[in-house]
């Protein structure tokens, strides 16, 4: 019969049959057969798939790679734990997941095998910044699942956040715009998503808002403060993935000034002999002058040279009012001629208008000794070196730090007595350039400022007063005895002078009469008795009773100059001569100024002594590096002309020997006091070189000043460039010059770095010189560096915005409206640009500063230097503020870091995995049946009498697995098994044990079963 | 004792209840100002922004029309009626809004409009009042230049006679940036000016200085009415000269009565006119209940307050958590009415804030705060 196996091959079944059996022994033949998955045991349940994604590299516009693996997930009989096994068949499909759906990302080439892998090459396509998500989406025998994993994609940003003010009170509106751009050429960043927060000083964050970026990149949103908002520092920030744009701005309370106050002195600044003036007005905020108001001024002083102290005291004027225009004048001392460098004096100034509101302001008046200030710069390290061709920069500028216009400089050793000086041009900027050999370094003598004496300290204090004859014997004195005690203080500070330097305590008796006068005293002996007794003399006491007083005083001399002597004399010197002349000589201390210098005094003493008489002096004329004055020393010899002595027994014997008379001389200096000497300033001797510096025009001299300068070293290597500021097609000579301590080879190449883009030249080895061409990849900065030394080149950008804001009218009236004509244009013609447009009440720049025109110059790359001159930094060039050859060339000697590469995307690296988690369905599930178990009992202990059986428990849940499903639900676990009882973990078990679900205990069992051992058994 | 009952669904929520008491010292606003600020919250944005937290303006604001983008609304003058009455005639006193914008540029020069307002008598007609004194007049956070680089922006002058400074900031497709600075004055030639403290405890006595001021070169007299709704005036002002670039200043006692708003209003015949608002407190001390909790379903709140609290300075702050699944609730049973107010405010709170930021909710805290 056709068809029907021969019988010859019958033998064949039982074989294949043995094979089949053998084989399926050895691996789950139905699992292979259907879902092409060979496993050695057949699993309990599903086959569950979870897929794994990894992707790198990935950019837009770029090729990244990805790789996609899947794995299947069982669990076997009687065995809680999953088991995997790798899924060799399967294909994947790649989307990213953007806001309008899903974007097939297709292999470049195809799926290749990589391990259990599949690996491919895809292309990000160019979308907007933003968060995005990357999905795996696999098919195969398993069915079809899918991973998700979060792809940020942004572009690097410079994000610029400004507030409508940066003052608010509680309950305004705060308004802010965030301006968003690309990190590599700060060009408008568009729809990019990002969030607005704003942080109360707390910390706290009251707003988290997200936007994304309009047209142009600028993104605006507003917070309404609350009533009672905290006070502090708050901060509104814009963030976008890694870039963030934050702006502080301050909540208090305040109130808007009505009026403002100007004040300036009347020249940029004076120099000795002048009489500086400060002319201020008090002006309303409509325009209207302040009159009549009270004007209060308070001083302060900064600088070097010390102000008279008399200009604080007294000179300077406290007080003043506005007349009729709303205007004052304070009128100051004439600059004293020891003015030495510059000093500020600084001036608050209160106004008060009739309505007794104050407004404050300050005012300045520069103080210097010359007319024009000068700074230096070597481009060696350190200053100048000698012998070398040294390249020295000099900015010259008015005391006030103006531009000297159409000025130029005669700079003249001043160590060189016939220096005729050497000329030099200044550029826009006042710098100057000039290469000199300054010679060896010589001992320059920078004088001392003036010194000015502290003001003094108390000479006397009591240290006691007792009044003896009081009742009770205690001591103590009445409220107006003491007060008449208080009232020599004046009188007694005269005395401190009679005491041996290091003060000391005297002490007074004295009896008070009950009318008041004084009866007896006693006082110390010798010319501080004298002193004592004159002051106490004076005291004047309320009648009363009789009064004994002791009283003490402390004294301090420390502020008053002493006088020392040195004594010789023939045939010998009486040893009580020394004292007695020390002891003379503390009544004219007196005579010294409290400020005068230490020294020996230009008088000799001849002194004589003749038995039994007195010591005669006589001064005479000497030698001395003192000078007090003549005044002083006259002074001095009126009140020391003689005096007593006791000869001791050895001077007996001395005068015994022969002779009757003995005389000699004694040299006296002064010791100005230890405080003032320690404060008085000193000479500074320094090293270097000091030159005379002279700013004039062709008509007339604008000023002279000194500079001095520091000996430097030459670098082993350093790199001049013909010309630094250049544009894009210039072409730049480099030339290599070494130092006395260089070794080694030149460089054959040279390489100009500017960003990202490169040109490398080849060294002449001849004259060492490479040249280079500004290449139009180069923006901004360039830089050609070797073995530590670089040159730096400012690429003049081409074109440069500019705009401008005028309104129609100067003046308006509240309610009118201005229209405002705006313009941008780039180098004088017209351009679209998007401007943002703020304005406020000038008032607030009272209280707080308000941002300027430059606020978006801090979007730029920034370039790190040391300023050469003040207000010359390598920034202040970027921003066109140096426009000089020479400054701009001095400005980029000390550019120390030019700004980072330009930022570009970086290439994001992402993984995710699909979570198999079999007891999250498991127990979620579980609980669902569980319920329906509880119901199921609860009909159960309802309708009849009989008694819970693990059967009858067995047979319920049974019955609720059924009903949930019935209703929709699922009542399988993640394997797709239903939750049979032995199925479940024990835990879960025990929750089903009928005395946990049977309400109503006399429905249980006496005879208790293990549940647990039941359902193992039983497998119900 | 004052029982709230609030019905609301949240996510979650926390209630803040402050409650002055008779002798209570609470620094809030009024009623009517808070009612005032919780419509400014819950306007749309641009309405929102054109105000800047001033209570005291008088009108709604206008759009002007703009090149680009349109500015923030900007308040007008009120004009009363005898300023509408002079418009209406052309009559040539310094008056209303309309008035100065019809004025010849000639007599807008200070000095030369001192023709119309030397000697005015008192029945000439009063002045525009000056009542919108921002800080910030001018937020523009986008406007874009046409292909020859120009635009043009009509802004509104405030009231604040003062120096107005505009910031400019502008950038380009091609990554430059520049920005500048420019200003213009908002002034008139005889003006008054009364000096104000920003906040007022309920009871407080106060001398209040008024001063008019005179940048013309001819004296200027008229009668200076003073009035004030909210608290007492010691006098209603009187006829005074000012002598040409001169200024005087009148006194008068301002006292408060109870918590609220003081409006203080200053005319000075046809010249000038200014009315300003000071925010009186109570004075005495507040309490404060705080009730929170977590919600999954509709729920009752009931708030105990103290005895005899302060009318009218009652507050009520909700703060809004995470809220995933908000919704408010539309259909749920109607409550009393008082607490109906509540709930509808309440829910429309949630639902504005979900409004706001539907589709940029980032759940963080947002709060709102109604007078009860």
């Amino acid at each position: 019969m056709r068809g029907a196996v021969s019988p010859k091959w019958l033998w064949l079944c039982p074989a294949v049959a043995l094979i089949a059996a053998y084989a399926s022994s050895q691996t789950c033949l139905s699992l292979g057969f259907s879902k092409g998955l060979w496993l050695p045991i057949c699993p309990d349940g599903n086959v569950v798939p979870s897929v794994a994604l990894n992707a790198s590299g990935l950019q837009r516009g770029g090729n990244g790679f990805i790789s996609v693996s899947l794995v299947g997930n069982y669990t076997l009989a009687n065995s809680e734990s999953t088991q995997t096994t790798p899924m060799r068949r399967f294909l994947p499909s790649m989307f990213l997941v953007t806001p309008t759906g899903e974007t097939p990302l297709n292999p470049l080439k195809s799926w290749e095998k990589s391990g259990d892998s599949l690996m491919a090459q895809v292309l990000l396509p160019q979308v907007n910044d933003g968060l995005y998500t990357l999905r795996a989406k696999v098919s195969s025998s398993l069915g079809e699942t899918s991973v998700d994993v979060p792809l940020p994609l942004f572009a690097p940003a410079r994000i610029h956040v400004l507030t409508d003010r940066p003052l608010y009170e509680p309950g305004n509106v705060v308004k802010f715009r965030a301006l968003v751009l690309k990190g590599s050429d700060l060009s408008p960043l568009e729809e990019r998503p990002g969030t607005f927060m704003v942080q109360a000083p707390n910390g706290e964050v009251l707003l988290e808002e997200k936007t994304s970026v309009g047209p142009w990149g600028v993104v605006a949103g507003s917070f309404p403060l609350d009533s009672e908002a905290q006070s502090g520092e708050w901060t509104v920030r814009w963030m976008s993935g890694p870039a963030v744009g934050t702006r502080t701005f301050t909540v208090k309370p305040f109130t808007l000034p009505r009026f403002r106050v100007e004040a300036a002195a009347s020249k940029p600044f004076l120099t000795r002999g002048e009489r500086p003036s400060i002319r201020g007005m008090a002006t309303y905020s409509s325009g209207a002058p302040v009159q009549n108001a009270e004007v209060e001024i308070s001083w302060s002083h900064s600088g070097a040279w010390p102000l008279p102290a008399e200009w604080m005291a007294k000179l300077l004027p406290k007080k003043a009012k506005t007349n009729a225009t709303g205007s004052f004048v304070l009128n100051l001392p004439q600059v004293p001629a020891d003015l030495l460098g510059q000093s500020t004096l600084s001036a608050r100034v209160a106004v008060t208008d009739a309505a007794q509101d104050r407004v404050q302001a300050s005012a300045s008046v520069l103080l210097s000794q010359d007319a024009i200030a000068v700074q230096g710069l070597g481009e060696l390290e350190g200053g100048l070196v000698e012998g070398f061709n040294n390249r020295v920069f000099i900015k010259t500028t008015t005391a006030d730090g103006r531009k000297l216009e159409g000025a130029s400089l005669n700079i003249k050793r001043l160590w060189e007595p016939n220096d005729k000086g050497t000329d030099a041009a200044l550029d826009e900027d006042g710098v100057a350039v000039l290469n000199l050999d300054p010679g060896p370094a010589v001992n320059v003598v920078l004088p001392a400022q003036p010194f000015r004496a502290p003001p003094p300290t108390p000479k006397v204090t009591q240290q006691s007063l007792i009044e003896k004859l009081g009742e009770g014997g205690n001591g103590e004195v009445s409220l107006s005895d003491r007060r008449s005690f208080d009232g020599i203080f004046s009188k007694l500070e005269p005395c401190a002078q009679y005491f041996t330097p290091g003060g000391g305590v005297a002490s007074v008796a004295l009896f008070v009469h009950r009318d008041g006068s004084l009866g007896q005293r006693s006082v110390p002996a010798g010319a501080l008795g004298v002193c004592l007794e004159k002051a106490v003399s004076g005291l004047r006491f309320s009648s009363g009773r009789e009064r004994f007083f002791e009283v003490s005083y402390s004294f301090d001399d420390s502020e008053l100059p002493s006088f020392q002597t040195q004594i010789d004399g023939y045939p010998s010197v009486p040893s009580s001569l020394q004292p007695n002349l020390t002891s003379a000589l503390l009544s004219a201390r007196d005579c010294l100024p409290r400020t005068v210098k230490s020294g020996t005094i230009p008088r000799l003493i001849e002194w004589k002594y003749a038995r039994g008489k007195r010591v005669e002096l006589s001064w005479v004329s000497a030698p001395g590096d003192a000078s007090p004055g003549e005044g002083v020393l006259s002074c001095i010899e009126r009140r020391v002309k003689s005096f007593d002595i006791e000869l001791v027994q050895g001077d007996e014997e001395s005068f015994d020997e022969g002779a009757n008379n003995s005389l000699g001389y004694a040299r006296v200096q002064i010791e100005a006091p230890e405080k003032m000497k320690a404060e008085r300033p000193q000479d500074i001797i320094q090293n270097g070189y000091e030159f005379l510096i002279t700013a004039k025009t062709k008509s007339q001299t604008l000023g002279k000043t000194t500079l001095f300068m520091p000996p430097g070293r030459i670098p082993d290597i350093r790199l001049r460039a013909d010309k630094q500021i250049v544009k894009t097609g210039d072409r730049v000579t480099i030339e290599i010059l070494r130092g006395p301590n260089f070794s080694g080879e030149l460089p054959k190449t040279l390489q100009m770095i500017s960003g990202r883009a490169v040109n490398d030249e080849k060294v002449d080895e001849t004259t060492h010189r490479v040249q280079f061409e500004i290449l139009k990849e180069f923006k901004q900065w360039a830089q050609v560096s070797w073995n530590n030394s670089k040159v730096v080149f400012f690429i003049q950008p081409q074109d440069a915005l500019s705009v401008s804001v005028s309104s129609d009218k100067p003046n308006y009236r509240p309610g009118d409206t201005a229209h405002l004509a705006i313009a941008t244009d780039i180098n004088g013609k017209g351009h679209t640009a998007a401007l943002g447009l703020f304005g406020v009440d000038e008032s607030l720049s009272q209280l707080v500063a308000l941002p300027g025109a430059d606020e978006l110059n801090s979007l730029s790359p920034q370039v790190i230097s040391t300023p050469p001159f003040a207000g010359s930094d390598a920034q202040a060039l970027a921003n066109g503020r140096i426009r000089g050859s020479n400054a701009a060339a001095a400005t980029l000697l000390r550019v120390s870091q030019l700004p980072a590469t330009s930022e570009t995307e970086i290439p994001q690296s992402v993984s995710a995995r699909t979570l198999f988690d079999p007891n999250e369905k498991l127990v979620d599930r579980f609980y669902g049946v569980l319920g329906e178990l509880y119901a199921q009992v609860h009909l159960w202990e309802t309708a009849g009498t009989q008694k819970m059986t693990p059967q009858m428990m067995a047979g319920l849940w049974n019955k609720s697995l059924e009903s949930i499903e019935n209703k929709g639900q699922s009542a399988r676990d993640a394997y797709g098994r239903k939750l049979r009882l032995h199925r479940l973990p024990s835990d879960l078990l025990a929750l089903t044990e009928p005395r946990n679900v049977v309400i109503d205990a006399t429905r249980l069992p006496e005879d208790v079963q293990n549940w647990s051992q039941w359902v193992a058994k039983e497998r119900p | 004792m004052k029982t709230l009952k609030v019905v609301f669904v949240l996510a979650s929520f926390g209630v803040f209840l402050w409650f002055g008491m008779s002798n209570s010292r609470l620094a809030a606003p009024s009623f009517k100002a808070k009612t005032e600020a919780l419509r400014r919250q819950s306007a749309p944005a641009q309405a929102s922004e054109s105000d800047d937290g001033m209570l005291d303006r008088k009108e709604a604001p206008q759009n002007a029309p703009l090149a680009i983008a349109s500015p923030a609304p900007q308040p007008t003058m009120v004009a009363n009626k005898m300023a509408m009455k002079d418009m209406v005639a052309g009559g040539g006193a310094i008056g209303s809004l309309e008035k100065r914008r019809m004025a010849p540029a000639k007599a807008e020069a200070p000095g030369e409009a001192l023709a119309a307002t030397d000697d005015v008598s008192e029945s000439a007609p009063e002045a525009a009042t000056r009542a919108w004194f921002p800080e910030t007049f001018l937020f523009e956070p986008l406007i874009v230049t046409d292909a020859l680089g120009r635009a043009s922006v009509p802004v509104k002058i405030p009231d604040r006679l003062t120096t107005w400074r505009m910031l400019a900031l502008a950038h380009s497709r091609e990554g430059q940036q520049a920005g500048t600075v420019s200003s213009f004055v908002g002034t008139l030639p005889v003006y008054l000016d009364a000096v104000t403290p920003s906040k007022l405890f309920a009871g407080d006595e106060i001398r209040l200085p008024i001063q008019a001021v005179n940048t013309t070169d001819r004296s200027v007299k008229n009668s200076l009415a003073l009035s004030a709704s909210g608290g007492n005036l010691s006098s209603n002002g009187r006829f005074v000269e000012v002598a040409a670039f001169g200024s005087t200043v009148e006194y008068t006692t301002l006292k408060t009565v109870a918590p609220g708003l003081v409006t203080l209003k200053a005319n000075f015949g046809s010249v000038d006119s200014l009315e300003k608002t000071i925010s009186v407190v109570p004075a005495g001390h507040r309490e404060t209940i705080s009730r929170g909790g977590t919600l999954g379903a509709p729920r009752s709140l009931e708030i105990v307050g103290p005895l005899n609290p302060c009318p009218r300075v009652n507050r009520c702050d909700f703060r809004c958590f995470r809220a995933r699944w908000v919704s408010c609730a539309q259909n749920s049973r109607r409550p009393p009415i008082a607490a109906a107010w509540l709930k509808m405010r309440i829910c429309s709170s949630c639902w504005a804030m979900r409004l706001r930021s539907s589709k940029n909710w980032a759940g963080m805290p947002t709060m709102r705060r109604f007078e009860i």
